[in-house]
Parts: structure tokens; sequence; C-alpha cells
């Protein structure tokens, strides 16, 4: 059974070996707590009423169902997880679209994996958070 | 034979000899003009056999030539009888029994006898009947020939064996103007042009040698001075007996076909001159096809290439920062920040990878970019462009220097520029590309030099054209500067180049200033922002916007800059501008509900329900500028 003070992150990538460093960086933080991985954003609502993630990190580049249509579904259905999309793709048509349909966070995966803690801490408490490639890109405009 | 009509005496028997021999029509009359004897011709001329008593003069009618009757007393017989003369050659016409008509020609001549007293007259009568219907035939022929030519829609004219003109049709002369005295002879070639004149008389003459037939085009002046130009074809004329008897000639007016001619001559160098244009434009329609499928493919390759190390790398720095939290030896703690080094090397590398695979013109509208920052990212991939032995180097300024270009266009700029530099001293075992920085009055320059071979005058000329290349290699586009020129205008910059052939090249990029940061905020003495929002994620957006046009959020302030609230009924009525955003959630109206003052004060500006960023973010900036004189 988790610790109920600790918010539980949700890893949607199809890269096994990011997922899998998400997972080992997490474990490092006493806060924060790995809830697993899914390959797809499919089914992500049904993981997500199962799981209680409070954050989840969306890839963009994904197999399968369109990350945007899952994460305005999530938004509405169980705003209570907050989504934080974690991608190497860093365009500003992108990052408004991920905030317009519901996303709290933006990480570039070029960013590092400090910058990733940071953010899900940040939404986590109820910030927006950007990590600064995406910031500079979105605020330099 | 002779057929006496009276028995014969001596005299008469030798008189009916003489009139049987004559091979005409003949006949003798006595004084009282009865007819004494005649022979076989003159009854067949006659169409019958005169009977005992029957008068030369007045036993059947005779006519004029005219047609008229001939009275009998003015018959050559009547005349010769009565004043005892020949008459000679006296055009008579015969009316046969069966009605048809013989014309002849009556030579009558007194008999006398031995006495000299005149006892009667011989007629002889020559049949000019075909003579005379070949004669109107011709005369017919004649008028026949004249009215057609007349009328022909050619001009017409002929000539004798001496090239000299005699006759024209009416046509010819109502376009000349002339009448036919002026144009007989050689008066005609007053009105062909100057310039025709002698070659048109070289081949007249010619032909008039040669027998045979011409054509020519030349102008001829029309009666209202205009030059016309004249088709002519002269045909040489013969007589039955096959003899040369000139030429005839006929002449049309061709100068509307001229025109069409020279019209449909212009169009068919038009036409051609388009369809190699067309053929050009296609060439290089499929050219550029071909290279922008080649670029779509590379650059996808270089997006897929940069998008999975970006992956691959997030592992790796991961895995290193779990290894250093370990207890480790100082030999692997240098391997591990070795590792650390290279991966975030290839960190860069990707990033300038994906920079370099973005379509700038979809990717980076509106985009600014810090040229610091862009240079620790992209300058891996544009020193992997340059030949062993040529260095990159960088001359940036100190703090921040932002311009307007996004960064995958500042990098595809660059990246062009300092490509083309390394392939300009592919040959050479050293050399160097620049890159600097600066601001200057009114922008911020961007330059890349390099102490290469530089550009010829030719070259430097034409670099800046779509396709045009000095490269041998596969790998040309011929788009490379071209790309440059365009992405550099579409920011509103310029580009110059100072090239000397054997000296180097220099490209000097001319960026515009961007507008102050803060440009859309306030003066640093109203920087409050109060930002009422209920939705958590979209408060912090706004503050994040806010932030970064010079706000601080204070929810406190007395006297804030701006107000943004998703409170209709909270909005202040103090003259500052506000944002108002239809809460969706709380307020689930079809359209934005405005505060009651909205419709008075336009410092109010209402957006909902559910705006997108960019709907926030314009209403943020548009209110802002409102707020500039506070």
């Amino acid at each position: 059974m988790s610790d109920i003070t600790k918010a539980g992150v949700l890893c949607v990538d199809d890269n096994l070996h990011v997922a899998d460093a998400v997972r080992l960086r997490l474990a490092r933080e006493e806060s924060l707590e790995w809830k697993g991985w899914v390959t797809n954003a499919g089914n992500l609502v049904d993981v997500v009423q199962r799981e209680h993630p409070a954050v989840v990190l969306l890839d963009l580049d994904l197999p399968g169902r369109d990350p945007f249509s899952a994460l305005a579904e999530l938004a509405e259905r169980c705003p209570e997880a907050r989504v934080v999309v974690f991608s190497g793709l860093v365009q500003s048509e992108l990052i408004d679209r991920a905030f317009d349909s519901g996303a709290w966070g933006y990480v570039s995966k070029n960013d590092g994996d400090n910058e990733l803690v940071s953010a899900i801490r940040s939404v986590r408490d109820g910030n927006v958070a950007l990590s600064s490639e995406v910031a500079a890109l979105y605020y330099g405009r | 034979m002779t057929h006496p009509i009276e028995p014969l005496s001596g005299s008469q028997s030798l008189c009916r000899q003489l009139v049987d021999a004559i091979p005409a029509a003949a006949y003798t009359a006595d004084l009282e003009g009865r007819i004494v004897l005649f022979n076989q011709a003159a009854a067949d001329l006659w169409g019958r056999r005169p009977g005992p008593g029957d008068r030369c003069c007045d036993s059947w009618l005779m006519h004029r030539p005219d047609g008229t009757v001939m009275p009998s007393d003015e018959c050559p017989m009547a005349v010769t009888l009565r004043e005892g003369r020949a008459v000679a050659g006296a055009e008579v016409i015969v009316k046969r029994p069966d009605g048809s008509h013989r014309h002849a020609h009556a030579h009558t001549s007194p008999l006398r006898d031995e006495r000299g007293e005149l006892i009667g007259a011989v007629n002889m009568l020559v049949d000019i009947t075909d003579r005379k219907g070949a004669e109107r035939a011709l005369a017919d022929s004649e008028t026949r020939f004249r009215e057609v030519a007349n009328s022909a829609p050619v001009m017409i004219w002929m000539s004798g064996i001496d090239t000299l003109r005699y006759w024209f049709n009416t046509r010819w002369l109502d376009f000349v103007g002339r009448s036919s005295e002026q144009e007989r002879g050689e008066g005609w070639t007053q009105g062909v042009h100057p310039e025709d004149l002698e070659r048109y008389l070289d081949m007249y003459r010619r032909a008039f040698a040669a027998r045979t037939a011409f054509t020519m085009e030349y102008r001829l002046r029309r009666r209202d001075g205009e030059y016309r130009w004249i088709m002519a074809h002269g045909t040489p004329m013969h007589n039955a007996e096959g003899g040369f008897t000139g030429f005839i000639g006929t002449c049309a007016d061709i100068t509307e076909r001229k025109h069409t001619e020279q019209e449909l001559a212009e169009y068919r160098v038009q036409l051609e001159r388009r369809v190699e244009e067309r053929t050009r434009e296609l060439t290089e329609s499929h050219e550029r096809l071909r290279m922008s499928e080649r670029l779509a493919m590379m650059g996808t390759l270089a997006a897929g290439l940069g998008h999975d190390m970006g992956n691959l790398l997030v592992p790796v720095r991961v895995r290193l920062d779990s290894l250093a939290a370990q207890s480790l030896s100082s030999q692997a703690r240098e391997d591990i920040e070795t590792i650390r080094t290279s991966a975030e090397y290839l960190r860069r590398l990707a990033t300038g990878l994906r920079m370099l695979a973005l379509d700038p013109q979809r990717a980076g509208a509106g985009e600014t970019t810090d040229i610091t920052d862009w240079w620790t990212d992209a300058s891996g991939v544009l020193k992997s462009v340059l030949p062993r032995g040529v260095a990159l180097a960088s001359k940036l300024p100190e703090g921040p220097c932002r311009v307007g270009l996004s960064k995958a266009a500042l990098t595809q700029v660059v990246f062009n520029l300092i490509q083309n530099a390394g392939d300009a001293m592919r040959q050479r075992t050293s050399g160097a590309v620049t890159v600097e920085a600066r601001a200057e009055d009114g922008g911020t320059a961007l330059i890349v030099a390099d102490d290469g071979p530089g550009m010829t005058p030719e070259v430097q000329r034409r670099c800046m054209e779509p396709y045009f290349s000095t490269k041998a290699r596969a790998i040309s586009t011929g788009l490379g500067l071209s790309l440059v020129y365009g992405l550099v205008k579409e920011a509103g910059g310029t580009v110059a180049l100072e090239s000397q052939f054997g000296h180097g090249t220099t490209f000097t990029i001319r960026l515009p200033d961007l507008r102050p940061a803060g440009a859309f905020g306030p003066a640093a003495a109203a920087r409050a922002a109060c930002v009422r929002v209920g939705d958590a994620r979209v408060r912090s957006l706004i503050i994040g916007e806010l932030r970064a046009m010079g706000y601080e959020p204070d929810d406190a302030a007395s006297a804030p800059a701006i107000v943004v609230t998703d409170d209709a009924a909270g909005v202040p009525n103090v003259g500052v501008p506000v944002v108002l955003l239809a809460d969706a959630h709380a307020h689930p109206h079809p359209h934005p509900q405005p505060h009651p003052h909205a419709a008075a004060d336009t410092n109010v500006r209402a957006i909902g329900p559910r705006p997108g960023l960019a709907k926030i973010r314009e209403a943020l900036r548009s209110a802002a500028q409102g707020a500039q004189p506070i």
C-alpha cells in the first residue's frame, strides 16, 4: 500500500529505456512514487482511474491513440490527475495545444531529469510548469 | 452547172461558161434586173432557185449590214444596172426562204454588147457568213474577257512582247487612282515602292526573256498614298499559232494576309517562348519537387535521429546520476563525468538535428531566439559540416541577444552559410569560419565569415538565385542561399555579401530590433497584476504570461496595473485594463458575459468561454498596451 503523502506518477511512453530511467530517477525522490508505465494512451483514463496518480507524464510521440485527445479526455474526466507532457518535441504549436487540451506542464526530454522532477513537484503543488527549453521558446515569443 | 433561165444565145453561152467558172455565187441579170444565168453556188447562197421572171433585187428581201431592209433600188445590182458602173465589195445580207441569213460581199459589173451598150450586169457574191461569225465571236470573246477582267476581284494587266503594258482592268486603275493613259507603257512603275522596284523589274524582265511565269510580292501605292503588299502573278500569252504575244498579270492585295502572317509569326514566336518558359518552369518544378522530396527525406531522417537520440539520452543521464550517487572511486567518477560530457554533447547534437529538421516556416512563426543559448545547442551540428582542419569560432555578446528568428530558422540560416563556407574550403587543410553576433543601431548583425577562396563577381551576383550552385557534389540542392535569403527576408532582415576572389567571404545578416522585454507590460512603477481566476491551472499559466510581460502578480495590490478575472461581478470600476475570462465550469454560458460596465468601458476585454492560450495571450497583450499610459 502506498504512502498517501507521496504523489504517484504514471508514465506514458513507448520507450522502455525512458520509462525505466524515469522510474529509477523517481526512486530517489521521497515525495514521489512510481505508479507504473503504459506504452500508449489508448486506455489511459481506465489506468488513471485504477492507479490514481497525481501526475501523468505523457509523451507526444506515441503509437495508437492521439495523445492530445487522451489528454483532453483525462482533463475532463480525471481532473485530479495532472498531466505533464514529457517529450523531445518542443514547438510552439504543440505547447499551445497541450495547454489548451488541459496539460499542467511541458518538459523537454533535453532538459534533463532534474527539471522533470522539479516540474512534477511544481504541478503537484498546483502550479503550471515549463522546463527551461520550453519556457525559453514559449515566453520568448 | 450554170442554170439558164431562158434559151441561150451564142454570147450568152459564152457568158454561161464564164459564170460557171467563177468559184463563188454568181449570176447575171438583164437590164430589167431579171436573172438570166446563175450558178449552183448562187442557188446555194440564196437557198432557192430563181424562176422565170424573178428579179434579183426585188423578188426577195435583202438587208443592209445593220439588219435593216435594203430598198430594191439600193441593192448593188440595181445600182450597176441603173448607173452602168461596177460596185465592188458592197456588203449585203441575203434572207433565205427558210429564214436563215447569209452575209455576202457583192461585186457587180455591167455587161455591154459590142457597141458598148449596157445589156445587163453580172454579180459575184462572196459568202462571208463564216468570216463574219468568226469576227463576231472574236469581238464577243474580247468583250466577255473585258467584262470578266473588269469584274474580277483582282487587278489585271496585259503587256506586249516589248514588256510595255497596254491594258489594265478597272480594279487596277481604281486601286492606284490613275488613268489608263498614265499607267500605260512604263507608267505603272511609278506606283511600285522604291525599295521593291529594282527587284520587281529584274524579275519582270527575266521572266519576259525566258517566257516563263513569275510570282512575287511587292508593295504598290494605293490611291490614298498607302503602300499595300501585292501578290503578283505573270503568265506569258500565246496566239493560236503558239507565238509569244506578251504577258498577262494578276495582282491581289495581300496586306491583311501579310499582317495576319506577321501576327501569326509573332504568336508563334510567343507560343514557342511560352512553351520554352513552361518547359523550364516544369523542369524547375520537377527539380524542386525532387529536391524537396530529398530535403523532406533528410529532414525526416534528421528529426527521427534527433528525437531518438534525445530519448535515449534520458536513461543515459539518469543512470549516470544514479551511478554518481553511489560510493565510487575517483577514477570511476572521472569516467562518469567524461560520459556525462559526451552525453551532453550528444544532447546538443540531437537538439541541433531537430532544429535543422523543422520546417522553419511552420514551426517558427512569431518565435524569437537568444543567440547565446542557441549557439550552445547548435554549434555541434554546425561544426559537423566543416572539413577537418577548418575551425568554427564564435564572437557572441556577453548578455542576452535575442533575434526575431525561430531556433529552427536561425539554425538553418547559419547552417547553410557554414556549409557553403565548408564546401568552399573542402580542399584546405586549415582555415576558420567565424560566427559573430553584435548589436547595431536598430537591430542585430549576425556575421558568418570565412577565410576561404571567395567568390567571383558572377557567383556573387547569382548566388541568391534558387538552384544556382557551383557545387558538383550530389548533395547540392542549390537552395541553400536562396533559403537563407527567404528566411531572413521573412523576418524583416537583410542579407549582405562581401567577397573578394581569393580572400574569403562574409555574409552579414541584419535583423531588426525586437520589441524590448516588457514592451507589452507596464512602467516599472505600475507592475502589479491582480489575477482572480478560480482555475489554478489557468491562473498559473496567466501568471507565467504576465511575468514574461514584466508584471508581478499581487492580488492584494490596492491599485493593480492590470486585472485578470473570471468573475464578471468582481470587475473593478476604476479604469484599469481588465481581461475577463468566462469560466465555462462556473458559468457555462454559450457566450461570454460582459460585466455591467463593459459596454462603456473599453478597458475591459471579455473572452471565452474556454479561451485558448493564444487568445488569452492576445487579450493580455492588448490589455497591457492599453495600460501603457498609466
